[in-house]
Order: structure tokens, then C-alpha cells, then sequence
């Protein structure tokens, strides 16, 4: 049963210069407890695509349905608090909040108290190989690893079900790009949710379930 | 999200103490400078209020203000609100003298409508008496006040003077009448070289028993109401034209001399001060704005990300504004609460709180603008 769906999708914007047309007729399906790769060259529409699956824009055409209900019928702003996460290569965090209080933000947004809160964003730091000792620190103070990790652990207290990863491990050296990839599993195999990453590094991308390729915007196959 | 935002305040200590003390330092000065204008208006009232315009009926040439020889007529006009210039006086100073010989007095008596008439009468200009009558000005009858050592020789008695009308001369009686009179002395004054005062009705009474007809040697007012310059000259017109020094006068014809020039020079220098003050106002409530913006751009050029960030976690775009508009209102918000607890100006500091709210709206506005997707874009 898929959690997430997207049907002839094309989306085009407009540039300094031109119109680019950055996806194009794509149709897939993601289901939860499975890992995604989309794979591509630069400037094929792999982040275009990731932007329309978050609900952060929306499609020229087709549509994209998450549990049957089209993105252009939903609040998307509540669809990503409550449904689907964004992790990104860099910037993933609040530069001014600690380790801590940027876990504990989408719980604020979704008015979770304070007491839990806490409760959950200590218990997802420390799934993710945060120390309680580095709860206080500021991502100026912490590894590239312990940001994105700390990212992971906000998606994760968010308790949101679709994970859409941008690039995650683009800015990490190898020992800390597989200990993200690992964690990402892990997620999807032993939490049931749907996690979809955005690589170009193909050992990473074989390591998921599944493989969608991207060219010049189009999906070339799914393997 | 609030203690999020106290927080991302307190951990950029230097931007939110360069916001704190410019929001403070313009409120202030918005403050003061409304402060100052306020009293510069209340002054400019008051002196529009009570600065005293003396108007001065004087022969037509304006070379005398004495022995004018003025009829009734002329008096009644000054008093007369329907039919004369009445309701724009206030303090009238009606003179009438004569000559007067007695034991020990060989002078002037003069009668007159109010102590401000002399000098030696006019507590504002150091004159010093005591009457025992309260009604003296007022009376018609023969009352007087005598110098100083006259009144220790008469005080409470009786005083009977030879009295003549100069104004009383004529071609058959060139030196004019005399008459005895009997004053009963109820006060004295200080100083002066001998004068007597009396009563200016009873003076118009004794007046009209030795000349054909009763005169008045001098005319004052003061303008009931200083806005009124303009309507009382045209009201003046039909009986006391404006000094003309070239004028071929003839006998009976009077000028009215309204001495405004420096009431309207310091009206006019308080008006000019007022409108560079007025013209400031604006101006400073534009600087606010700018400050608002600026502070604004500042505190958010580095923030689109972040921002771009928080809309990807679920925030709507108006529930993002809202939040760093608080962020940035903040410390301004403080310091114009100070200022206006301080100051007690609370109105300067709601518009100062409102220019500096749209400018930083403006730079706000920019930012959080920005795609969430655009960054995105950046990174691929």
C-alpha cells in the first residue's frame, strides 16, 4: 500500500533566462517500512522532485497523493509538521537553538508539552548517537555527522512518517555517512517508515530498496 | 515558540543591544521633541492669551496722547459694545485733569477710570497707594488721594481746592471758569511731583460744571482678545482712523494707535520655532521607519535559510511573520514602554512603536518571502 504517490507529475518554473521544465510526466509510489534512492546527475530535477513530494511547491501538473489525498486538497503546511520531514545536506539546523531545542521545535509547532517534549527529543537524540552531554551545544559546536544526526533525531520526535532526505550524507566524511544511512534504515525497516533520499552516490543509493533514476527531469526507471 | 524567541535575542547579544539602544534613543528623542512642541504651543496660547496689546487714542497726526479734548461721544464709543468698539476693550484708561490751587497745593488734579491710568498709581510699574474707598474709581463723588505727606495733614478729612478746567477757556472767559470744590481725602500715594487723583466720573461731573461740555484728556485699552487686531481696526474705522502723520487734522478727529508690533514679533518667532519643530516630527517618525528597516535587514539578511527551514518543519508563512516580527519588536517594544513610562509621553511612543513596526515589516517581509524550495534550488 503506497503512503505516498505521485501521478504524471511535471513541474516548470521560471528563471532569469528561461523556463525550466525540472520534471517532467513522473510517476511513482513509495510505500512505508521501504528505503528510496533517486539518483541523477546535477540539475536533473532529483531536488524539484523531493520539493514537490514535501508539498513545498506544487505541480504544474499531475498530482501527488499522500494516502489518496491529493497535495493540492491538503494544507501542506500541516502536511509537513505532521506527516513528512525534510532533511537537508546542510543548514539542517537553527544556528542560534542548541542541539536540543532544535528537536524540540516541530514539537512546539505541534504544541506537544512541554514535559513530553522533552521526553521524546532526549530519547531521539540518544537513538542517534547524541550524547546527553552535547544536548546543550550549538550545531557551531558539533561534527557535520552530529548535525545531520540531530536533524534525523527532529524528523524522528516529529514522529512523521515520510522522510525525505536531500543529500544527507553530501557533506560527511564516510564513517559518519554510513552511521546517517544506517540510522535512515533503521527507520524504515524497524519503524515502517518511508524514507526517500536524494544521493548521486550510488553505494549509498544501493543500499536502498529501491533505485529511481533521473534524467533531464524525466524518471528513466525504477529498479 | 516565545522562550525560542527570547532565547535567539539573548544569543546575539550585540544586534539586540544596537536595536535596543537606537529603538530607545529615537523614541526619546520623539518624545522630547513632542515634549517641546507641546510647550512650545502651550507658550504660544498663552502669550496669545494674556500678552497685553495697549491700544492708545492720540490726535490724527499720532503727536500727542494727552489733552485731546475728546467729547462724549468718543467715550461712549470706546464703552459701547453694539455701537462702538466696547467688546473689544478690557481695562479702559480714561484721563480728565485740571488745575488746582489750595493750602499747600498748587498743581494738577486729575481724574482718574483706573489705577493703571499713572504710574504712581500702577502697582506694575512700582506706583504704591492705599484707598480707603473701594469703589473710588467708580465713584462720582468727590473723593481724593493725596501725596503721601499731604494725607497726614488731611487724611480722613477734607480738602477744598480751587478747580479749573483748561479745556473751559473760551474767547469771552480765555482762562475759564473756577470753582470751589470740597474733597473728602480717603487715601495717598507715593512719590510724584504733587498730582491729586479723583474719580474719573465724578471728574466728568465737575467737568461738565465748568466748560460747556464735558472733555477727556486721554484714552487707553487693552485688546479684550488678542485675535481680534484685525476686526477691532475695522470696527475703530467710522471714529478713530489709523495714524496718519501727514493727515491736515481737523479739531475732534482722533487716531487709534495699537502697539502689536511685539506681540507680533514674538507670536511670529514662536510660530516659526512651532513649524521647524512640526516639520521635524515627521521627520523623525521617518527615521524611525528607517531605523525599523534597517534593524530589520540586519537582524534577518542571515536568516533566509533558517527561515526557509521553519516553513519546511510546518510553519505557515503568516504564523513565520508573525513570529519574527515579534522577534524583532521585542526589544523595541521595551525600550518605548521605558521611554514613555519615563517621559509619561505615551502617544510619541505609539508612534514611534508604529513607523519602526512598518519599516521593520518591510524588511521582515523580504525575507521571509523567500521559497523555502529556492534554497533547494541553491543546493543543487
Amino acid at each position: 500500500m503506497e503512503i505516498l504517490k505521485a501521478e504524471d507529475l511535471s513541474f516548470s518554473y521560471q528563471n532569469k533566462y528561461q523556463t525550466v521544465h525540472a520534471v517532467k510526466h513522473v510517476s511513482c509510489g513509495f510505500e512505508p517500512g521501504k528505503t528510496y534512492a533517486i539518483v541523477g546527475k546535477s540539475g536533473s530535477g532529483k531536488t524539484t522532485l523531493l520539493s514537490l513530494l514535501a508539498g513545498l511547491e506544487l505541480p504544474t501538473e499531475g498530482t501527488v497523493c499522500f494516502e489518496g489525498k491529493s497535495t493540492r486538497e491538503l494544507d501542506c503546511d500541516v502536511y509537513r509538521r505532521d506527516h513528512a520531514a525534510v532533511i537537508y545536506q546542510s543548514y539542517n539546523l537553527f544556528p542560534l537553538l542548541t542541539a536540543e531545542e532544535n528537536v524540540l521545535y516541530p514539537l512546539k509547532l505541534k504544541k506537544v508539552p512541554r514535559a513530553e517534549a522533552r521526553e521524546r527529543a532526549k530519547k531521539e537524540l540518544l537513538a542517534v548517537g547524541i550524547e546527553e552531554g552535547e544536548f546543550s551545544r550549538f550545531p557551531s559546536q558539533l561534527s557535520g555527522g552530529q548535525q545531520q544526526r540531530v536533524a534525523i533525531a527532529r524528523a524522528l520526535a516529529a514522529g512523521n512518517r515520510i522522510i525525505l532526505a536531500d543529500e544527507p550524507t553530501g557533506n560527511l566524511d564516510i564513517s559518519n555517512g554510513e552511521q546517517v544511512v544506517e540510522i535512515l534504515l533503521r527507520l524504515a525497516h524497524e519503524e515502517g517508515r518511508c524514507v526517500i533520499v536524494i544521493t548521486h552516490d550510488m553505494e549509498i543509493a544501493g543500499m536502498m530498496d529501491q533505485i529511481y533514476t533521473m534524467r533531464d527531469g524525466e524518471l528513466l526507471c525504477g529498479e | 515558540m516565545e522562550n525560542f524567541t527570547v532565547k535567539r535575542l539573548l544569543r546575539r547579544p550585540w544586534l539586540s543591544l544596537l536595536g535596543l539602544t537606537i529603538s530607545a534613543l529615537l523614541c526619546l528623542l520623539l518624545c522630547v521633541l513632542a515634549g517641546t512642541l507641546s510647550a512650545e504651543r502651550e507658550r504660544l496660547q498663552e502669550v496669545r492669551e494674556s500678552y497685553e496689546i495697549l491700544c492708545v487714542v492720540s490726535d490724527v497726526r499720532g503727536t500727542t496722547t494727552e489733552k485731546l479734548g475728546m467729547t462724549h461721544i468718543y467715550t461712549d464709543f470706546l464703552t459701547d459694545p453694539e455701537e462702538g468698539i466696547g467688546g473689544y476693550v478690557k481695562d479702559l484708561r480714561l484721563t480728565k485733569s485740571f488745575t488746582c490751587n489750595g493750602p499747600g497745593v498748587a498743581g494738577q488734579l486729575v481724574g482718574v477710570s483706573n489705577p493703571r491710568c499713572s504710574p504712581l498709581l500702577d502697582e506694575a510699574k512700582g506706583g504704591n497707594y492705599a484707598c480707603d474707598a473701594e469703589d473710588f474709581f467708580e465713584s462720582r463723588r468727590y473723593l481724593c488721594l493725596v501725596p503721601q505727606e499731604l494725607y497726614e495733614r488731611y487724611g480722613g478729612g477734607s480738602l477744598t481746592l480751587q478747580v479749573r478746567d483748561p479745556a473751559g477757556a473760551s474767547p469771552t472767559n480765555p482762562s475759564g471758569t473756577d470753582m470751589e470744590v470740597e474733597f473728602q481725602v480717603v487715601g495717598w500715594y507715593l512719590g510724584g511731583s504733587g498730582e491729586i487723583f479723583m474719580p474719573y466720573p465724578a471728574a466728568q461731573q465737575l467737568a461738565a460744571q465748568l466748560a460747556p461740555y464735558a472733555t477727556t484728556d486721554s484714552a487707553a485699552f487693552l485688546l479684550a482678545d488678542n485675535s481680534k487686531v484685525q476686526e477691532l481696526t475695522e470696527a475703530a474705522q467710522p471714529m478713530l482712523s489709523p495714524v496718519d502723520p501727514g493727515a491736515v487734522a481737523p479739531k475732534g478727529l482722533y487716531a487709534l494707535t495699537i502697539h502689536d508690533e511685539q506681540y507680533r514679533a514674538t507670536c511670529a518667532a514662536m510660530e516659526q520655532n512651532i513649524r521647524r519643530l512640526e516639520l521635524l516630527l515627521p521627520g523623525l517618525a521617518l527615521l524611525s521607519l528607517g531605523a525599523g528597516f534597517l534593524l530589520g535587514f540586519l537582524a534577518t539578511r542571515g536568516e533566509a535559510r533558517t527561515y526557509a527551514l521553519m516553513r519546511t518543519l510546518g510553519l505557515t508563512r503568516g504564523r513565520l511573520f508573525t513570529l519574527v516580527m515579534a522577534e524583532q519588536l521585542a526589544l523595541p517594544c521595551l525600550a518605548a514602554l521605558c521611554i514613555a513610562l519615563i517621559r509619561g509621553r505615551p502617544i510619541p511612543a505609539l508612534i514611534f512603536l508604529l513607523f519602526h513596526s512598518v519599516g521593520c515589516a518591510l524588511a521582515v517581509l523580504r525575507s521571509v518571502r523567500t521559497a523555502p524550495t529556492a534554497i533547494l534550488r541553491e543546493q543543487e
